[in-house]
């Protein structure tokens, strides 16, 4: 004891954290078993260089639940390995796991690592941004189960649901890469070989090599045309048979004209042809693709229940635990849920007691307490002491997992971007053949210059410079929200956001923060021992209250209590040495008969009694608090948009909110599917952008233009939705609406200065001054000069609006 | 000025080089993750080698 007493500070030799109990190895400290255990295993391998890359960040182990056996029981089973592997051979397989606590240099060095720990392990490769590491494996000489108990042991728990981890490789995005590289190495080469053509210095050398220069170009136009091109021709025909414009078509009209003149040109010896301008604008198309496809590898945007519901549960059959996949669950079945774990299915509580926090339903952080016989909703996460539940319906048929069934899940958003693009597509096309059979007629007795204006005019108004300019403008936009904590799915989004008229609020959580729960009043006297000790107390709950009063008292002390008890729905109390603190319900804290302060009991705010030793000391007073700048952030909108207001809860902040929005129509006690209706009915006639929270707004993000869900850590959980706003930002959003419209108007300038540089070119075809080295200077030239003008105007602009 | 044939011929050749080498990384996967890469620079690997002095040096 003398000894412990006498040292001041010592930090755990694994996570740098705090010792309390002191585990002594190899002269180093440990603050936990866990700890202790991954340095035992990374010292018995040689891995201690773990420790020199980021030695500050390395995961704690303290809060990790003490590691069980049979936990991982269920990866024996074939039909899950089938679901997990990647990749199986006799010798070989390979199985990949998200890994949420990859967040350091050190964790890749580790993860990288683990074939010197288990020998059956072949290789590991980390991707860091998706937090996974992909693991091969020998399967005579380890097994999934194996590797998934190291990496536990380790720390490096992987989260194992019911939607496998396993992405797809992106092949669209592989195929993109290949047409671009084709493309620009043909590109290169038409130019080299189209030199002497520029510089008009083809008649200084023999003619036999211009044939053979020409020669080269078709051959190396021709797999262009074939291949780098042909999503556009794939698009063209898809556009044509369903009848409807898209910009792709006049594009495709543009290309096949520019090859087939080149062609005829180079075929009847009238020019070199124009291939180095056909390769290239492929080329540049091809960048454009490349720049719309812009995501967020980090973050998902797709998840539904599955990604959160477990791949198996300990279910309890004839007294024995079994693990058992959650799929094959059945009504009746007895289930053991421990803390921190997630029910996945619909189930009515055995034990006595338990919570749940519901925050991926609901996105309230509050636990709830239940007792038994309640019913307790898949999706909710136990807190605390472990329960058995018994299944009232199959996972499938779960009250929150059967929204998934509606057919809402089914069908693609119609997006703005596509709309503009038809639109404008089609009459762009229509106008371009006209001019060009105008220009073809005028000339017609000469039937050569006729067919030669004619293909110019296509040629020059192919909407090139257009169609790269959409995509860098709304590249960059989406850059620069995302630098204002707003991450968009794809870059269609920004367009859509730009349209919005209404926007519809999720009341809780999206406008409340549990972080933000304010102690607004005490009453009474504490001296700042009595404080401290009330502080220490209130840190060790996780309680949200307590986490309030904690941050309120906002106490730095390594005291701990000799004893300390959490009361579900009455209270805390902890005793110091000979004083016990009590705080909770007034019954809770002391046998006092008369209450010496008044409790003004207002809406929206919770009372917590306290009692030191048996005294009355007063009561604090917490208001559950709406984000910080919401109310100035809710008043502007108000001015431009319909607002609504879509509860799950009781309308009790509702009387608060009136203060700021008199007019906006208000719904409280909605259920995710009634949600859903009110805002398809809305969508009639508007543009709606949902802001939401948990899985229960799923549904309505789906139904909505513009899906957002606003989380308070980006790395964490997220329904299904267009867009990812960090909560800490939402007073920004009337600044991003804003700039998203900006972005439109500026797509729309670029649409303009692009139809001028077409007019200039057409001026050209039709005066028939158009030669190879014009076109090869103006149609990179207007098209450069395009995406300059789009990616300064929207990076000032952003600027301007404080987003960077 | 025949030599001009067999530059052309040398300069498509390795030019031709360069693109399969694109395509065959391509394919490889080395697009998929281009990030995990830069980190990984940082790392060196001493075999076996029980580090003593856990400085940054």
């Amino acid at each position: 004891m003398k000894n412990i007493l006498n040292k001041q500070k010592i930090s755990c030799s694994h996570c740098g954290e705090e010792c309390q109990d002191e585990i002594m190895v190899d002269d180093k400290t440990f603050c936990c078993e866990g700890c202790k255990t991954v340095y035992s295993i990374l010292n018995e391998n040689g891995l201690c260089d773990y420790y020199r890359y980021d030695s500050d960040a390395i995961n704690s182990l303290k809060n990790v639940p003490a590691y069980r056996k049979e936990r991982f029981s269920y990866l024996d089973d074939s039909d899950v390995q089938e679901r997990l592997l990647d990749f199986r051979s006799e010798s070989m397989n390979r199985v990949r796991f998200h890994i949420p606590q990859i967040h350091c240099t050190s964790c890749l060095w580790l993860l990288e690592k683990l074939n010197r720990i288990d020998g059956g392990i072949i290789r590991s490769v980390v991707d860091f941004t998706r937090k996974e590491v992909s693991v091969e494996y020998s399967p005579s000489d380890t097994s999934i189960r194996a590797i998934v108990e190291l990496l536990t042991l380790i720390g490096y728990e992987p989260t194992i649901t019911l939607d496998s981890v396993i992405k797809p490789v992106n092949y669209a995005k592989r195929s993109l890469y290949l047409k671009l590289g084709l493309a620009g190495f043909a590109t290169g080469n038409i130019m080299l070989f189209s030199m002497p053509e520029y510089f008009d210095t083809a008649a200084l050398i023999s003619p036999h090599y211009s044939l053979i220069f020409s020669i080269l170009n078709i051959a190396l136009a021709t797999p262009v045309l074939l291949y780098s091109a042909s999503d556009y021709w794939k698009n063209a025909y898809r556009a044509l048979k369903n009848k409807s414009m898209s910009l792709d078509v006049p594009l495709a009209l543009g290309i096949i004209t520019l090859y087939i003149r080149s062609l005829a040109d180079i075929i009847t010896n009238t020019s070199p042809g124009f291939m180095d301008s056909f390769s290239g604008l492929v080329f540049l198309l091809l960048i454009g693709k490349l720049v719309q496809q812009r995501t967020f590898d980090a973050l998902s945007f797709e998840r539904n229940y599955t990604s959160y519901l477990p791949l198996s549960v300990q279910t309890i059959q004839n007294g024995t635990e079994q693990s058992r996949s959650v799929t094959s669950l059945n009504t009746g079945d007895i289930i053991h849920i421990r803390n921190k774990e997630i029910v996945p299915a619909d189930s009515i509580l055995l034990s006595s007691h338990g919570h749940v926090d519901y925050s991926f339903v609901t996105g309230e952080t509050a636990p709830v307490e239940i007792v038994k016989n309640a019913k307790v909703y898949a999706g909710g996460r136990i807190i605390g002491n472990s329960v058995q539940l018994m299944v009232q319906k199959e996972v499938s048929r779960s009250y929150l997992t059967q929204l998934w069934n509606n057919a809402i899940f089914h069908k693609e958003k119609y997006r703005a971007f596509h709309n503009i693009s038809s639109r404008f597509g089609t009459w762009f096309t229509i106008t371009v053949i006209i001019l060009a059979a105008i220009a073809g007629i005028y000339r017609l007795p000469d039937i050569q210059t006729a067919s030669s204006v004619f293909t110019a005019v296509l040629i020059i108004a192919c909407p090139c410079a257009l169609s790269l300019a959409a995509p860098f403008a709304l590249n960059t936009a989406m850059r620069m929200m995302s630098r204002a904590s707003l991450f968009l799915k794809n870059t269609d989004v920004v367009l859509d956001i730009a349209e919005t008229d209404s926007i519809v609020f999720d009341k809780t959580g999206t406008l409340t923060s549990l972080n933000n729960a304010k102690v607004t009043l005490y009453e009474g006297t504490l001296n700042d021992s009595e404080k401290e000790l009330i502080g220490l107390t209130a840190q060790r709950s996780s309680h949200p209250l307590a986490q309030a009063i904690a941050h309120t008292l906002s106490v730095k002390s390594s005291k701990r209590p000799d004893d300390f008890q959490e009361i579900i729905g009455e209270g805390v109390k902890a005793r110091f040495g000979d004083s016990e603190i009590r705080f909770g319900t007034y019954d809770f804290v002391g046998n006092i008969e008369t209450q010496p302060y008044t409790v003004h009991n207002e809406m929206n705010q919770s009372i917590v009694h306290i009692s030191i030793n048996g005294e009355y000391k007063g009561f604090f007073a917490i208001r559950n608090a709406f984000r910080n700048g919401i109310e100035k952030t809710l008043q502007f909108l108000n001015n431009t948009f319909d607002i609504h207001i879509l509860s799950g809860d009781s309308p009790k902040d509702g009387i608060y909110l009136k203060n700021y929005l008199p007019n906006s129509p208000m719904k409280f006690r909605q259920s995710p599917e009634e949600k859903m209706a009110y805002i398809q009915n809305l969508a009639v006639q508007h543009n709606v952008m949902m802001i939401g929270d948990g899985l229960n707004d799923a549904a309505a993000l789906k139904a909505s233009a513009v899906g957002i869900a606003v989380t308070e850590n980006t790395a964490a959980f997220t329904p299904a939705c267009d867009a990812i706003l960090s909560a800490e930002h939402i007073e920004t959003l009337p600044v991003l609406i804003e700039y998203a419209r900006f972005t439109k108007k500026t797509i729309i300038a670029a649409f303009i200065i692009s139809v001028f540089y077409n007019i200039l070119g057409l001026w050209l075809a039709v005066t028939a001054q158009l030669t190879p080295l014009i076109t090869a200077i103006l149609m990179p030239l207007s098209s450069l000069s395009i995406v300059a003008f789009v990616v300064w105007t929207l990076t000032y602009n952003a600027k301007k609006r404080g987003l960077v | 000025m025949s030599i001009i044939f067999m530059l052309i011929f040398f300069s498509i050749v390795v030019a031709g080089g360069f693109l399969i080498a694109f395509f065959f990384a391509v394919k490889n996967g080395q697009y998929e993750d281009m990030n995990t890469p830069s980190m990984r620079v940082y790392l060196d690997d001493e075999p076996k080698a029980h580090n003593k002095n856990m400085g940054n040096s």
